[in-house]
Parts: structure tokens; sequence; C-alpha cells
């Protein structure tokens, strides 16, 4: 627990430090110190990650594989915070920074449901109130109050959702809950109140992930407010939700014998196939960007379904679970990279926001705006899922644990479906590719021919250094991705044998 | 050991369950019909309330059927509550700016972002 | 050798540090690496036993080490099927390099970088011995072929440089999941399961499962319908080709080089490497259909090029005719078919991107690919006219140049296809002859309308233009070459085009040497297949069971060890083509 209270208090200090005008400036450094500082707690404990190779329980591996993410998450969006932009309000956004990040590592580490509850509401208010003190997006009141109100709702209908969960299992502890729903034990042992309990909770997730239909408030509350606060929008809430899902859904109702495969797989064909396909027409690029973060909710999707639908203890690797993971390790660095390209640079004073403000980026005199373009672009090529970088490895290994079921020669009933699943996600990876291309293509087949306004510039701020981590890392990942689904593997609540089992004998009978 | 509250176990459980989800249904409905954000809001603590009954209800010892004498789902209740009040102050500050951007609460002006 | 294969494939992207800032440092530096990696790559593919099967092998693993339970490697080698493919994407990027010297001025650096990065991304799908590794390498030529014509293209370029990415990439994505669904296979003839990606294992693992009957034809049609997705876009096959000629007619010259001369070549290998080796059944039942798709590309392409009025679309229009060639090859699934369109994808590598490098050269003269905009200009351009016509008669395939062996041998492939198994079929291995005849019809005229007649020059469009003609002689430097400059070929240019001719010449004259070294691969290869075929044929016939024989005979001759070359039919037709072949024909046997 050293490093999340290491982060809570760097985050009290911060809000602290807010109310003294003279030393407001201090929150910069207290907030670097409580993310590095966590850091190397973490990579202590955790033996500088090599701890995953030998065997530790999965949700050890699970909580770590989020702590790193959400620390590295900190570190890029720390450096991608202006600093003078939002200058009044600096401390208290530090402070909530500080505070989501936190949420994230506590739904990676949660035993029980209080502990993941809160970690997700601590995300939650700590973007509300950033996306409230945000003065430089265009609309940032209506972005706030949109996000706010979409937010809350989907937080209750959670916990409405958990109320049932924990009664029915008759326990807050996910481990008793996860026996408690395998065995049918439980105060109220209902199917249908276990139905009724699935849907809310993954009612309340979707929403956070950006599933369809609770997609819709993404493009517009991105597009309404700035570049750091869309990018901790499109990542962190989905990580947690996502850890959430596979905690919740995966590691406990699974169990349950409901046949939520079912509506997985429809909200996964329907999430990847919208994103991709309204992000078509997108010209802003923080609805681009939106619809983007939608589709890829609906490839890490595929991989639930398929994790949901084994029925042997699976001898590959590629599990369903494990390519979900990959897959959001690999889309938060391209994502997270991609929004910190777009916070430095800006034209005359104006922030880079619509796909035309891009064009001629690669073609600059300078070198800063053509590294920042090359960047984007693999970013981009990432997020499509063309090798050798990250994305692709995600995309691998999402269409194998789909197809893993589909295309096996085993009787599996669903194989059909999880083969069309597979198909879908394959279609819609090239449809995809047409928009991320579109973004490159501004960037480097057309040149600025717009003398009225200013040339695009870079701001030098620590973002340019945060855009070459993620760069680095979505290249190293793809050159030498072994390791990285190790730890994505080890992560995966499948690997569990009891799960598996539980599976095993309570998996839907036949469609 | 008998608590001078045990009369209270007459009323079993699926009627607190059936209080959580008139509450539910209540909120929904509230915030699809209010075009204020107060309205919202209320309807949004209706449902989180939802919630909280169905935690306190299946956790306590007073409660027939309940078969979960842990408390931990009142503990639970007690963050929620917790919560909703944190949450409470947000909302009314976000109210505040977007009527200083509206001069309006009726979420029905605030459509300015193309969606 | 085996390290030697690995330094050529990532020669040229070690190199792309010494690729420096300046344009003059940029293209010698490249140059240079280039050069090095064709050396290197001619060395090993000189270096190739005649009769062996696999050769400089490297493997070590990539992800297993880290990741228990997957052996996916790093492995690279050369085989029959890539020994004559890996040295020509060296050889093509040494003339496209060539011929951009003076073409490209911005943003040199990026161009030439993305030239080796494309370098290493063709030799690697070719030596790849992992079905991941291959796809990397196979999406990974994509990008910088996408930069290369979005940035450096014509008019079009950026609509063009999007169609080509996304048509390949929409097809590519199925066949990823066709290679994926046939490793989840393999596993399942594995005790332990562990998931290999190493081709060689791969098609010993479902040759196990079929010899089991645990692969039905149906799977089998499935994954090959997947497989065949992305290659045929990139072949491309006729209803799947409208990227081709967009893609062919923007990209500058150096694009349109590599993209018709090796990377229009993975689809023939995809469909060697995994589709006829691993789905056999599925290749043959397929078969009759695609048949129909690639005579009907041959016809289709052979027409449309008949029609252009543009140089570079009717060369990329012969390329999907002869492309439709290659195809018809392969699936005639007969050895000599298959060693036809294999030669033939080498030969279409040498004369096509010959071509397009002439027609690069001549669009830097004159500002304009328009046919009717030329007229005699053998007199103005003799040496330039001379690459042609040699390209030309490569291209249409006359005797004693490289074409005829390939196209002589796909056609008797075909007619002996269609006379022992389906007669029906004479009408496609007919409709194949025809699309020779109109191969020469149009690259005839082409070359009769650009190079003879009255000598006509294109009025350069452009006040700048019209400048450079009323100054032309006094005007020097690069703007004099970039504006006015219509001399004949320079040293440079000659250097790009005479290896190609080279080759052109020499597999014209000795097919065999070529060959010689592609059969044992190809009949391991596709010997499932050919019998499939004959048995797809309903009861075999006496002329099959008869092709049967010989081939049996031939092959306990070759294992004998009497003669390296000797493995049944193709050497018997090639030796008939070929004077300088050693060993005395089969026929006397």
């Amino acid at each position: 627990m050293i490093p999340e209270l290491v982060l809570g208090m760097g985050a009290v200090a911060c809000f602290c430090l807010g109310a003294f005008p003279t030393v407001r400036r201090a929150s910069q450094l207290v907030a670097w110190f409580a993310v590095l500082f966590a850091g190397a707690v973490v990579g202590v404990q955790t033996g500088w990650w090599h701890g995953h190779a030998v065997s530790e329980p999965w949700y050890a591996a699970f909580g770590n594989l989020f702590r790193w993410m959400g620390l590295g998450l900190g570190l890029v969006l720390l450096a991608s915070m202006r600093p003078g932009a939002s200058e009044r309000h600096e401390a208290e956004s530090l402070g909530c920074l500080l505070s989501a990040i936190l949420g994230l590592m506590l739904v990676g580490g949660a035993a029980d449901l209080i502990t993941l509850f809160l970690g997700l509401e601590l995300i939650s208010v700590a973007s509300y109130i950033l996306l409230y003190l945000d003065r430089d997006g265009p609309r940032p009141e209506e972005a706030a109050g949109k996000y706010f109100y979409l937010s809350i709702l989907s937080s209750a209908v959670f916990l409405y959702g958990l109320s049932y969960l924990y009664g029915l299992g008759g326990a807050l502890r996910l481990d008793r809950l996860t026996h408690a729903w395998a065995s049918g034990a439980g105060t109220l042992g209902d199917a249908s109140l276990g139905a009724m309990a699935a849907v809310l909770v993954l009612a309340g997730l979707a929403f956070k992930i950006t599933a369809v239909p609770f997609h819709f408030y993404a493009p517009d509350v991105y597009q309404g407010t700035s570049h750091v606060n869309a990018s901790l929008l499109s990542v962190l809430p989905k990580a947690a939700g996502m850890a959430a899902i596979i905690k919740l859904l995966l590691g406990i109702m699974v169990g349950g014998g409901l046949p939520l495969w079912q509506v997985t797989l429809a909200v996964a064909v329907l999430t990847v196939t919208v994103g991709n396909v309204i992000a078509l027409w997108q010209t802003h690029l923080r609805r681009l960007l939106a619809y983007s973060s939608i589709a890829h909710a609906g490839f890490m999707l595929i991989g639930l379904t398929a994790a949901m639908t084994y029925r042997r203890p699976h001898q590959h690797p590629w599990d369903g679970a494990g390519a979900l993971l990959f897959y959001l390790v690999a889309y938060v660095i391209a994502t997270a990279g991609a929004f910190a390209a777009l916070s430095v640079l800006r034209r005359g004073n104006r922030p880079v926001e619509r796909l035309d403000d891009l064009r001629g980026l690669a073609r600059s005199n300078a070198t800063a705006p053509r590294f920042i373009a090359w960047s984007l672009a693999a970013f981009m090529f990432s997020l499509a899922g063309i090798p050798p970088l990250a994305g692709f490895w995600g995309k691998l290994a999402v269409f194998f644990s789909a197809l893993d079921v589909g295309a096996s020669p085993s009787e599996n009933p669903l194989r059909s479906r999880l083969l069309w699943l597979a198909v879908i996600g394959a279609v819609n990876a090239a449809i995809g590719a047409a928009y991320y291309l579109r973004v490159v293509g501004a960037m480097f087949f057309t040149e600025d021919d717009a003398q009225d306004r200013q040339q695009a510039a870079v701001v030098a701020t620590p973002a340019v250094v945060a855009v070459f981590a993620c760069l680095v890392l979505t290249l190293a990942i793809g050159l030498s991705p072994g390791s990285w689904f190790q730890a994505a593997h080890s992560a995966s609540p499948t690997a569990v044998p009891t799960i598996v089992e539980v599976s095993l004998d309570t998996a839907p009978a036949t469609h | 050991m008998e608590l001078p509250l045990a009369h209270a176990s007459q009323i079993p459980l699926i009627a607190y369950l059936l209080v959580g989800s008139v509450l539910f249904v209540t909120g929904i409905t509230c915030m699809i019909a209010k075009r204020n954000l107060i309205g919202i809001l209320i309807g949004i603590e209706l449902i989180l309330n939802a919630g909280t009954v169905n935690l306190v209800a299946m956790s306590s010892p007073f409660v027939a059927g309940s078969g979960l004498p842990a408390l931990d789902g009142q503990v639970f209740a007690l963050f929620v509550i917790l919560l909703a009040a944190a949450e409470a102050a947000a909302a009314l500050a976000i109210a505040l700016t977007y009527y200083g951007g509206y001069a309006t609460i009726d979420v029905d002006h605030g459509d300015r972002l193309n969606g | 050798m085996s390290t030697l294969l690995l330094v050529t494939v990532f020669l040229p992207v070690l190199g792309l540090p010494l690729v420096g800032r300046r344009r003059e440092s940029a293209r010698l530096a490249s140059l240079l690496i280039v050069t090095a990696t064709l050396l290197l790559s001619g060395y090993l593919a000189f270096a190739f036993p005649a009769g062996a099967g696999e050769f400089a092998v490297w493997e070590t693993s990539w992800v297993g080490g880290r990741f228990p339970g997957v052996d996916l490697r790093l492995g690279l080698g050369l085989d029959g099927l890539s020994v004559w493919i890996f040295p020509l994407s060296s050889l093509l990027t040494f003339t496209a390099i060539l011929v951009s010297w003076h073409a490209v001025d911005r943003g040199a650096t990026s161009f030439y970088r993305l030239l080796l990065i494309l370098l290493t991304g063709m030799l690697g799908v070719f030596a790849a011995r992992d079905v991941l590794l291959f796809y990397v390498f196979f999406e990974a030529t994509l990008i910088p072929l996408f930069f290369l014509i979005g940035m450096w293209g014509h008019e079009e370029r950026r609509y063009a440089a999007v169609k080509f990415f996304l048509f390949t990439l929409a097809g590519s994505v199925l066949t990823f999941l066709g290679l994926l669904a046939l490793a989840i296979y393999s596993a399942q003839s594995q005790p332990q399961g562990v998931l290999t990606f190493s081709i060689p294992h791969l098609t010993e693992n479902l040759m196990r499962l079929r010899a089991n009957g645990q692969l039905p034809l149906t799977v089998q049609i499935w994954i090959f319908l997947a497989l065949f997705a992305g290659f045929a876009v990139k072949v491309p096959l006729f209803p799947l080709h409208t990227w081709l000629p967009l893609a062919h007619v923007e990209a500058p010259t150096a694009g349109s080089v590599l993209l018709a001369g090796i990377l229009l070549k993975i689809g023939g290998y995809g469909f060697l490497r995994f589709s006829l080796p691993m789905l056999p059944d599925a290749s043959a039942a397929c078969a009759p259909w695609i048949l129909i798709l690639a005579a009907v590309g041959i016809i289709y392409g052979a027409l449309t090029a008949l029609a252009q009025r543009d140089i570079k679309r009717l060369i990329a229009y012969s390329s999907v005719s002869h492309l439709g060639f290659c195809v018809l090859g392969f699936f005639a699934l007969n050895p000599l078919g298959l060693h036809g369109g294999l030669l033939q994808m080498v030969n279409h590598g040498l004369a096509t991107g010959g071509l397009f490098a002439v027609v690069g050269m001549l669009y830097e003269r004159y500002h304009t690919r328009q046919i009717e905009a030329f007229g005699g200009l053998a007199r103005r351009l003799p040496i330039l006219a001379c690459f042609m016509f040699l390209l030309t008669f490569s291209s249409i395939g006359l005797p004693g140049l490289n074409g005829f062996a390939g196209e002589f041998l796909i056609l008797t492939g075909m007619f002996e296809r269609a006379w022992l198994l389906q007669r029906g079929e004479l009408v496609l291995a007919v409709a194949a002859v025809f699309g020779v005849v109109l191969a020469a019809w149009y690259m005839l005229q082409l070359v009769g309308r650009v190079f003879f007649g009255e000598l006509k020059e294109p009025v350069q469009g452009g006040m700048e233009a019209h400048a450079g003609l009323a100054g032309a002689e006094h005007v020097t430097g690069d703007h004099y070459r970039s504006q006015g400059w219509t001399g004949d070929l320079t040293a440079r240019e000659v250097l790009a085009l005479a290896p190609l001719g080279v080759f052109i010449v020499w597999i014209g004259v000795q097919p065999s040497f070529f060959l010689a070294r592609m059969t044992p691969t190809l009949d391991a290869l596709s010997r499932p297949a050919t019998r499939a075929s004959r048995s797809e044929a309903g009861p075999a016939t006496a002329a099959a069971e008869a092709v049967d024989a010989a081939e049996r005979v031939a092959n306990r001759r070759s294992a004998f060890g009497r003669a390296q070359t000797t493995e049944g039919d193709p050497c018997r037709y090639s030796a008939g083509i070929a004077c300088g072949h050693q060993n005395p024909p089969p026929f006397t046997d």
C-alpha cells in the first residue's frame, strides 16, 4: 500500500499548497516527487518487474501491472500539463491528477468491492474537477456538465448492481465472491437477480470504457476540453473500467453460469463497428481520437468475450484476458503519446485541434515539428495495428484469443460466433486504418498552404520528452513483445485454475 | 440474545429490495424527465440511495432472510453516503459555472458541441 | 552463411544512420548500402547449391524465451521459392535509387531512408521462416511505400497512397486471421500444444493432421479463402486490382519499380509458401475458380492496357495481365506451371521494373507520360530505346529472352492440366495464349508510337518550361536537368538498367540454371496439392497416372543423386528451350 499512500499524501499536499498563493508553485515539485517516489517504491517492491516470471498469484501481477500503468500515465500527464495555462488552479489540477492515478492503482489492486468502487469514483470525481478547472478548452462548462451527469449516473447504476452482487455472493471480498458465485451460494440464489446484477454492473462500467450504447458522451466531452484532459479521460477511466470488468465479470460473474458472453459479444461488435465507422467522418482531432478510443474498447471487449467462452484450461498463452490487458497497455501508450504530441503543438497561440491544423507538419523546416509528426504517425500506425509496433501485437493477441475458440477443432458450441467476431474485428481493423491514415496524410502529404494561419510550432515542454518515451515504448514493445505478453498473461485471471474449472462446469450449454 | 428491535425482522428482505428498486426506477425516471440540473441531481441521489438501501438491508442482522450479519455492507453504505456528498458538491459547482456560461441551468441549451 | 543472411536482411536498416542530411551524401550513402546488400544477396543466391532444400537458415527465439508456450522465432532462410526473388529485391532497389538520383530533390534523406527500410522489409518477407515474421515484414513494407507514394508521388498521390494501403490492409487482415487459424490447427496435432509459427513445422503438422483426416475440406477452404483475400489483393487478381493502376501511376519512379518488381510478388509468393503446401485439398478444390479469375485478369488487363494513353498506366495494366499468368501457372498445380509461374514472377520483376524505370527516365526529361506526346524517340534517345526494346521483348515473351521461358512453361503446364484433368479448362489455356498475343500488340504499339515514326517531342507546360525551351542551351545545373534536359541516357542510368538486361538475357538463354534451384523446394511444397488436384478430377485417368509414375521414376533417380535437376517435367521442357544445359534432356531416358 505504500505507493498508494505516497500518492494520496502527494494529492493532499497539492490541495493544501493550493490554498497558499505564495507556495503554490511548489505543487509541481510535490507532484513529480510523489509519482517518482511511488514508482521507486513499486520498483523496489516488485524487483523492478522481473517478479512476473515467478509464480505469484494473478491478482498480484494484475495489481502491479496497473500500478506501473498508472505511474507511467502519471508521468506522461504531468509532463503534458502546461504550466501557466491554468496557473490559478495548477495545484488543484495536479492534486486531481494524482488522485486519478491513485484511483487507477486502487482499482487494479482492489481486493474488495469497496476499494474497487472508491477507486473508480476517485477517478471520476478527479476528472469532474479537472474538466471544471480547465479553462483551456472551447466549451469547458458544457463538457464538464455532460461528463459529470452521465458519469455519476453510471456510477449510481454500477453501485446498484454492486449491491446485488454483494447480496448474492454474501461478501465484499472478491475472492469470497468468486467462490460464492461459483458454488451458487448466496443470500438470494436467484438466477434472474444474478443476471440483473451483471447487466447493471456491465452498464455502469460500459460508460467508463465508452462501450456502445454508453459511448455518446465521449466525442462531445473530448472536444469540449483540452488535449491533456481528453488524454486523461481516454486512458484512465478506460483502464480502470477494464480492470473492474476483468475482476467482476470475468473473475466472479462468469462463474455464476450466466451467458454473459452474449451481452459482451453484442456490445463488442457494436462498439468496434460504431467507433470505427463514425470516426471516418471526423475532422476534429479530439473527436476522431474519441471515436478511436471507442473502437479500441470494442477490440478489448473481443478479448473479454473470448475469455468468457473458454471451456477448457487453455493451453495457448494468448488467452482472452491476457490479450485484453496487453491490448490495453499498447492502446494506453499510443493514445497518451498521441495526445501528448498534440498538446505540444500550437499554431500561433491556438492549440492544434482540427485535422487541417496538422497540414504540412512533416514538411516543416524545423526539426521539432518533424519529430512530432513522425511520432504521431507512429502512434497512429500503432493504433491501426501495423507491425512492427505495439498495437499490432495487441490485435494479434485479441484476434488469436477469439480465433482460438472460433477456429479450433474442439466441440465448443460457440465457435462459429467467435469466428465471426474475429472476422468482424479484423475487418474493423482495416476500416480503422482509414482514419488514422487521414491524420498521417494530413501531416505528410499536404503542404501548409494557408498563409493567413501561422505555422505549426512546437512548444518546448516536458511533454516532448513524454512523447519520446511513448515512442520508444511503442517501438520496444513492437520489436520485443515477449516479456510484455508474459506480464499480461501472468496478470490474467484465467490463469487461475479454480476459475477455469468453474467456467468449465458452468459454461453456457448450447447455442 | 434478543435485541429490542427484533420485531423489525418481521419485514422480509424482499420488501427492502422492492423499496430499493422503486427508488432506482424513480431516480431514472427523474433523470430522464427533468430538464434542469438540480432535478437531475436529485434523480441521481435517488439511484445512489437505492443502492444504499440494498446494501444496508442485505447486511443487516435485523432483516429476515438477509443472512449476512457481517455489517460490511453497511460500511460500504457509509462510504457511498460520503461519496454522494462529495459528488453533490461537485454537481453544484458545475451547475454554477453552467449558469455562468448559459444563464440557465436547463440542459437543453448545452448543445453547442456538435454531437 | 546463415549469419551472412541475417546481415544481408538487416544491413539496409543498420545503414540508416549513414544517410545524411544533404541530398548528395544521402543518395551516395544509400547507394553504397544497397550495393553492399546487393552483393551479399547476390553472393547468397549464387552460393545456393542446386538441389538443396533450404539454405543459410538462421533462427533464434523471438518471443518464446520470455513467453513460454509460444514458439515464435526470428527465423530466416532461403529456399527454392525465395532464392531468386531475394536478390531481385536488392537489384531493383539499386535501380530505384539510381533512377531517383535527380528526380527526388525534396526531403531526400527521408526518401532514401524509406527506400532502405523498404528493402529490409522486402528481403525479410522472402527470407522469413516464421509466419508472424513474414506477416510483420509484409505489413512493414506497406508503411515505407505508403510514404513514398504519398510524399513523392504525382497529383493524385494522397488518394493513391491511402487506397493502396487500405486495399492491401483490408486483404491482409483476413490473411492474418487465416495464418493464425493455421497455427491454431497445427497446435492441435502436438501433444503439448506448443503454439508454433515456424513455417516448416506448420507445414509438417498440418500434413500430419491432414493424413489423420483432422483437417476437413470445409475448414481448409475457409482458411484458404482468408489467405486468398490478402494474397489476391496483393497479386492482384482480377476483381481486386483497382488499386494497382492508381498506385503505379501516382507513385514516384522508384516506388513503381519496387511495387511492380517486388511487392506484387509477395501475393504469389504467399500462395506458394502457404496456400499450396499447407492447404493442398482446398487449393485443388478452388483451383478452377482461381484459374478463371486469372484468365479473366489476363485478358482484361491486356485489353485495358490496349486502351491506355498514359504509358505508366499501360504498363500497370500489363502487370495485371502478367501476374494473371503467374497465378495461372501456380494453380495449374503441376510442376510445369509452378516452375513457370515462379520464374515468371522473377521475369516480370525484371521486365516491368525496368519498364517503369525507363518511363521514369522519359518523364524526367519531358514531364509527361502521354503516349501521343511522343514519337520517333529512337533517333533522339537511342540507348534508352535499346533498353526499352529489350524490356519490351522480354515482357512480350520473345524467344531467347526470359519472358518466353516463363510463359512457355506456364502455358504448357496449363495445357497439361486442361488436357489431363479437365478438358473444359482448355478455354482458359487458349485465353491465356490470346493474352500473349494481346501483350505483343499493346507493347509493340506502345514502342512503335513512342520510338518510331516522326520525331515528336512534347512541349513542356508552364512558364518556366517555356523559358527553359527558349534558352535551353544556356541553362546549366540542376535547373537544366529538371527542366529542359533531353539528352540520352547517362552512365548512371545505364548502370541502373544494365543489370536488368543482363539477367533478362541470361534467364532467357539458360533458364535451367535458375529453374534447377527452384525445383526441390517447389516439388516438396506442391506435391500434396498436385496429388490432390489429380484425385479431385475424379477417377484418375490413365494419363494422370502415367504422369505420376513418371514423376516417381524421376524422384527415384534424383534420390540416387544422379543429377540435381532431373526432378521431372520442367527441365525436360526447359532443356528444350535452353541450349546451355549441361545434362542431357531426360527425354532420352
